[in-house]
């Protein structure tokens, strides 16, 4: 990719970011009960996902970069999940 | 992609990018099993307490945060163009989008400021002075959170700000191509800060607004 189309990807992230933005703020009014809940996380990956892409250059990455990144997101998760199985099955 | 002469450790300055990236990833990975324990509190804590932590968030400053959440989108697009312009040997568009988002992250401290002072006067602080009305226990820990989360993330980005100066202080005196690798990574970094907050923003601002 040249300079420019890099450039002007990295401006069409940020459009994006902000209708993200604009969709997430907007939504917490409807009452959707724990679809509120799920639609914020969702969007949140969706930006995260786009700054991971476009901003960090995850696509550009070697496969030990993807490895650690993948590694501390499982580990996070064994994390999270070992710690929720605690008070859901209280 | 700018590669200047590698140190001798290393076989080619394409080994050297590489092990330079992977380093700050690393970093990066464990930054996320710092912030991880709270985000896991945080979800204990909403599991557990959904009513109370519902009433908690509508008390948040959901103005503030939203603006903070695009000051802080728009710092990493300065970043990116900063990153990318410095890989092009082009360190005076470097040095703008290095400053720029610098000035960003001080905007977002200073309306973290105003938001933590009104905080403060509404008595949201956990402990002896913690004063929401028909608070529960719940209400005390999201706030306990609230305060943890922000405060780490603040510090982070603090950190990331003092990064940011350094290597646009730094562009003035040596060629952009010697601080490709390093402002990559500083880069990096304040994307990794930026997502941390994508994520607390709907956690603590967004939830039981439509209450």
């Amino acid at each position: 990719m040249n300079a420019s189309a890099t450039r002007r990807a990295g401006i069409h992230a940020w459009l994006a970011l902000v209708a993200l933005l604009a969709a997430t703020t907007s939504s917490a009014w409807l009452d959707l009960g724990w679809g509120n809940t799920a639609l914020n996380l969702g969007i949140a990956c969706a930006k995260a996902a786009l700054i991971g892409v476009y901003f960090m250059h995850l696509r550009r990455a070697t496969g030990a970069v993807r490895m650690a990144t993948l590694a501390a997101l499982l580990l996070l998760g064994v994390m999270g999940g070992l710690g929720l199985a605690d008070v859901l099955t209280r | 992609m700018s590669l200047s002469p590698p140190h001798p450790q290393f076989a080619s300055a394409l080994v050297q990018h590489r092990a330079v990236r992977l380093g700050m990833w690393v970093f990066l990975a464990t930054e996320l099993m710092f912030f991880g324990p709270l985000f896991g509190g945080y979800l204990q804590g909403r599991v557990l307490h959904a009513a109370a932590f519902a009433a908690a968030s509508r008390h948040t400053n959901v103005v503030a945060g939203t603006l903070n959440t695009l000051v802080l989108l728009t710092s990493s697009l300065c970043v990116a163009l900063a990153v990318e312009a410095v890989q092009r040997r082009d360190a005076r568009g470097g040095r703008r989008g290095l400053w720029c988002a610098t000035l960003l992250g001080l905007a977002f401290l200073a309306i973290k400021a105003w938001e933590y002072a009104g905080d403060w006067r509404e008595g949201l602080l956990p402990g002896a002075g913690f004063r929401l009305a028909g608070a529960t226990g719940g209400t005390e820990l999201f706030y306990w959170l609230y305060f943890a989360m922000t405060g780490l993330h603040a510090l982070h980005l603090t950190i990331g700000m003092l990064l940011l100066a350094v290597f646009a202080v730094k562009l003035r005196a040596q060629p952009a191509g010697a601080l490709g690798n390093a402002v990559e990574v500083a880069g990096l970094y304040w994307h990794f800060v930026d997502v941390v907050w994508v994520f607390l923003y709907p956690l603590l601002y967004l939830v039981g607004r439509h209450g």
